[in-house]
């Protein structure tokens, strides 16, 4: 891309982050007492901000804030399929999640994320009642305004949420929430059990 | 004979249905008396809200609301080379966004038709009214400038879609503040992070305070639809869809015309159609000049 005449210049972040030869201070310690950057301790979760009808022109919406991560959700549907599809008797649902460009710390391209378009149908498949709505599609659209981590479990929140706010048929809502694994044993306790449905997130990681 | 069969069966049918079945009749049946759908009278414009600050990641942001159309701004800005024609001058890169989530007409696989349109019309708008001077993005002449990228997402579409990001795109420099950095000693440019401010640096910061930017004309624009006689200001979506004529004009903070943009349509309009046009222009550049500084001076009182 560098060096083509006419065509979008090579640009870098000056942020402190890109300089080669600057380590990071670990965030992990040993301390079975540690605090976390925020002030909360391992089993807190972030205060959430959460509103339905963010969009006058979608059947129904939703949004979310959890710190920093601020995600909208919005459903259309159910409505016609696409012609190309067999007939189905019971209803379909297609998920799509992308990212705005200043989502992240550092621009990115913005596209489409198909790993957690998947993860989030999987996630909100078993709690539609999908023979509710036969031989048509229901589409839950996310649009990631800022990352501040966590988005899956928020993305989920905020659909099932917009989901409700459609008038789709739903068993249940679904709360979703993200357990990072560290290499110390912890008892994580999920005090705020508000449904039956819920989808855990579980990630080793290694500091 | 539309209009003969709508008013037929108008006595009989509930609202909702007519306003779907028959919408230029059950429009026009309103513009008679000189009203709107929703109760404006054909001059005014909708409610609008700016509010600066909203993305925490990047430089400068904004989300402005034109009635239901919601538009956010963000602009990061990132190191460049400048060019060998212009080693004084920086870049701003402007795009716009409609996705998914805004409008049922958007899926992820096929953008919208008005998407690119707007983005054209946005660019040559900014970078022709002269608001910047690009000479401000420069950092070390001939070595390093700031490239502005101005991203621009529509999150709910109800018309006016250029009005809503222009004034968002406006908003969002007028919030925007450019970080202090320094040149290390491999030729790039760091930011100069608060921790080691007081102590050594490692060589002079380029400059010296985060600062704003001087814009120093603001452009403000309007769009009204023409259909038959009439000139409706600030039209819906679903006004847009029915009546197909757009006229948008584009004027700067000493009310000079910057840009006047009439696609076609069905209607073929009359000067004094476009002068009423550009008078209805002058009106809602005063108000959104007003909404705009109470918001910037809101800014400053945080």
């Amino acid at each position: 891309m560098a060096g083509k005449g006419g065509a979008t210049p090579a640009t870098y972040s000056p942020s402190l982050t890109t300089v080669k030869g600057k380590k990071k201070p670990p965030i992990f310690a040993d301390d079975a007492n540690w605090v976390r950057s925020d002030g909360r301790h391992f089993h807190e979760c972030r205060p959430a901000f959460l509103r339905t009808n963010a969009v006058n022109s979608a059947s129904g919406s939703a949004y979310a804030e959890f710190g920093n991560t601020k995600v909208i959700v919005s459903v259309f549907g159910p409505r016609e399929s696409k012609k190309a599809m067999m007939y189905s008797d019971v209803g379909r649902l297609n998920c799509n999640v992308s990212y705005t460009t200043f989502a992240t710390v550092h621009r990115n391209q913005g596209s489409d994320s198909k790993e957690l378009s998947s993860m989030l149908y999987k996630a909100l498949e078993g709690a539609i009642i999908l023979e509710s709505f036969p031989k048509t599609t229901v589409d839950v659209f996310a649009l990631v305004l800022e990352s501040g981590g966590s988005d899956l479990p928020v993305i989920i929140s905020c659909a099932s949420l917009a989901l409700a706010d459609a008038g789709i048929l739903l068993y249940d809502l679904v709360a979703a929430v993200s357990v990072p694994r560290l290499q110390a044993p912890l008892s994580i306790c999920l005090r705020h059990f508000f449904s039956v449905a819920f989808y855990l997130v579980l990630e080793e990681v290694f500091p | 004979m539309a209009a003969a069969s709508g008013s037929d069966l108008s006595s009989e049918m509930e609202v909702d249905a007519f306003r779907r079945l028959f919408p230029l009749c059950f429009h026009e049946r309103h513009l008679l008396k000189s009203i709107r759908p929703d109760g404006r009278t054909l001059g005014k414009a909708r409610d609008t809200i700016i509010s600066l600050g909203a993305v925490t990641s990047a430089n400068g942001s904004a989300l402005t609301k034109i009635g239901c159309t919601t538009m956010l701004a963000a602009i990061k800005l990132e190191v460049m080379t400048p060019t060998v024609e212009s080693p004084d001058e920086g870049c701003i890169a402007i795009d716009f966004h409609m996705p998914p989530i805004c409008s049922p007409i958007v899926r992820p696989g096929r953008p919208a038709d008005a998407a690119p349109v707007v983005a054209k019309q946005l660019s040559d708008t900014i970078l022709s009214s002269g608001m910047i001077d690009l000479k401000e993005l420069s950092l070390v002449s001939g070595k390093a400038a700031w490239m502005a990228y101005l991203d621009i997402y529509c999150l709910d579409a109800d018309g006016s879609l250029f009005d809503a990001a222009l004034l968002s795109a406006v908003a969002a420099f007028s919030h925007l503040q450019i970080p202090v950095v320094s040149l290390n000693d491999e030729g790039r440019i760091v930011l100069v992070s608060e921790d080691n401010g007081g102590g050594k640096l490692e060589k002079e910061p380029v400059n010296k305070e985060k600062r704003k930017l001087k814009l120093a004309t603001i452009p403000f624009s309007l769009t009204c639809v023409l259909h038959k006689n009439y000139i409706l200001a600030d039209p819906t979506a679903e006004e847009e869809s029915i009546m197909e004529t757009l006229v948008t004009v584009v004027l700067d903070s000493s009310s000079q015309l910057v840009s006047l943009y009439k696609p076609g349509g069905p209607v073929l309009a009359h000067t004094s159609a476009i002068q009423d046009c550009v008078a209805l222009t002058r009106q809602r550049l005063k108000e959104l000049q007003k909404i705009l500084n109470e918001a910037i001076s809101d800014m400053e009182v945080d």
